[in-house]
């Protein structure tokens, strides 16, 4: 999955240009409608999912629920679970988020939190480790094309702040891409207090030294591969090829890179 | 349901999407509009959402914004746009060309492809600023003829010029 970062904006000329504006270094090139101008993430614009007008009642829906958002989940939360199967529309994407993994409550109780964080001292290697990977998570995002930008800036701070946070575990490469996919949808410091949201509350020890908590997880899926698809199960163990092998990517990057891109959002 | 009933009584929707650079006046325009008061605001991080009724018609006019940090984030409100508000402050004479690409960036977006285009030219009560006439070159807009676009001078804190953008935005929805 790892993409050559030398040249991210191949344009590609079928006549439907773009203007890529303030960023002087880049030429034309059309970009699909989720930012991305390529790559294995690049979605072929006439792929259209849903009608527009299914999109604009979905929005006024979410709307209401988003207003009421505690009632909506403490009485009908049945149906906010399958509204959000059936997909967030993005212009609610990022503040659903939020709500959903609880994100912006953690944020409210610790306000200036977030800077603090930025201005403190973290574990050696740290500032080194992650610039080398700044450069390298989604390169054919409009976001994070460009070496230095705005975008790899803000992914530095959080991925940074978050180490800080959490210094047992530190930084784990595994948080860049998931950084990556957050600030595409919320400001810097919503982005920050939603990874904290997801590593502390649903993947709890995910990035410990020692990703046990991956390898029980890897287990399980064996576990569930047997019992769902015994021919699959059967013709890996043959080959001796363990979950651990093929799952540590999906599970710690929480599927980013693996999936396609209208799925990786909508899970 | 409700989209049935509201055809039968001839009462119509429309999604607009209001965007510009920061401090242009989109989250005053905005509760302008739905309040008729000029409100106080701050920045907007994220954005702002309402819907405005007028003559019948149910406008929801997402305020996105503007700051240059967060304007990639734009892109997650273009699907379903029936019309944009590009707002620019017209005594902001340095960035008009940061709007004027940022404006022909958006228009010329896929997912932008059938709104109409509405520009308030606003801050209109300020000492020079630019006149509709003068903006409308400077914003590369004169040479557009495949799109339906119209320039609105607009004072956001009196309420100038705002409800001939919502009339103009009514009588020009694509069907």
């Amino acid at each position: 999955m790892e993409e050559s970062t030398e040249n991210p904006t191949d344009p590609v000329d079928n006549g439907n240009h773009v203007e890529t504006g303030s960023s002087s270094s880049r030429s034309t090139v059309e970009i699909d409608k989720y930012g991305f101008t390529g790559g294995s993430q690049y979605t072929n614009p006439e792929f259209e999912e849903i009608s527009v007008i299914k999109i604009r009642q979905r929005e006024v829906k979410w709307l209401t629920m988003l207003d009421n958002w505690d009632l909506w989940m403490a009485k009908k939360f049945q149906k906010v679970k399958r509204r959000c199967r059936k997909g967030i529309p993005s212009s609610l994407r990022g503040r659903a988020w939020q709500l959903l993994s609880g994100s912006n409550l953690l944020q409210k109780q610790q306000v200036g939190k977030y800077m603090e964080l930025l201005q403190s001292q973290a574990g050696t290697n740290t500032v080194e480790d992650i610039e080398k990977d700044l450069h390298r998570q989604f390169p054919f995002h409009e976001m994070f094309a460009q070496r230095g930008g705005t975008g790899q800036q803000d992914l530095y701070n959080i991925l940074y702040a978050y180490a800080v946070y959490n210094p047992k575990d530190g930084y784990c490469q595994a948080h860049a891409p998931i950084a990556a996919v957050l600030l595409m949808h919320m400001p810097a410091e919503e982005a920050f207090w939603c990874m904290v949201a997801m590593f502390d509350f649903y993947i709890p020890g995910y990035f410990s030294p020692g990703l046990e908590v991956v390898q029980v997880d890897g287990s399980v899926m064996q576990g569930l591969l047997r019992a769902v698809c015994p021919i699959i199960h059967k013709h890996m163990e043959k080959h001796n090829v363990s979950p651990m092998l093929y799952c540590t990517e999906w599970f710690m990057c929480i599927f980013s890179r693996t999936l396609p891109w209208p799925s990786v959002l909508r899970l | 349901m409700g989209n049935m009933l509201g055809r039968l009584f001839g009462n119509k929707e429309m999604r607009l999407l209001m965007l510009g650079l920061d401090a242009a006046g989109k989250t005053t325009i905005l509760y302008k509009l739905k309040l008729d008061q000029a409100v106080t605001t701050i920045p907007t991080v994220g954005f702002n959402v309402e819907t405005i009724v007028y003559k019948k018609t149910r406008f929801n006019v997402w305020d996105v914004g503007g700051q240059d940090k967060i304007r990639p984030l734009w892109r997650h409100y273009y699907t379903g746009t029936q019309g944009l508000i590009f707002v620019i402050d017209c005594a902001d004479v340095d960035r008009i060309e940061e709007a004027k690409n940022e404006l022909h960036r958006i228009i010329n977006d896929r997912e932008m492809r059938d709104a109409v285009i509405l520009i308030f030219a606003n801050k209109q009560d300020l000492p020079d600023a630019m006149k509709p006439c003068e903006l409308q070159n400077r914003l590369g807009l004169t040479n557009i003829r495949d799109r339906n676009w119209f320039v609105q001078p607009s004072c956001a804190t009196r309420g100038d010029g705002l409800e001939d953008g919502l009339r103009w935005l009514m009588a020009n929805q694509k069907q």
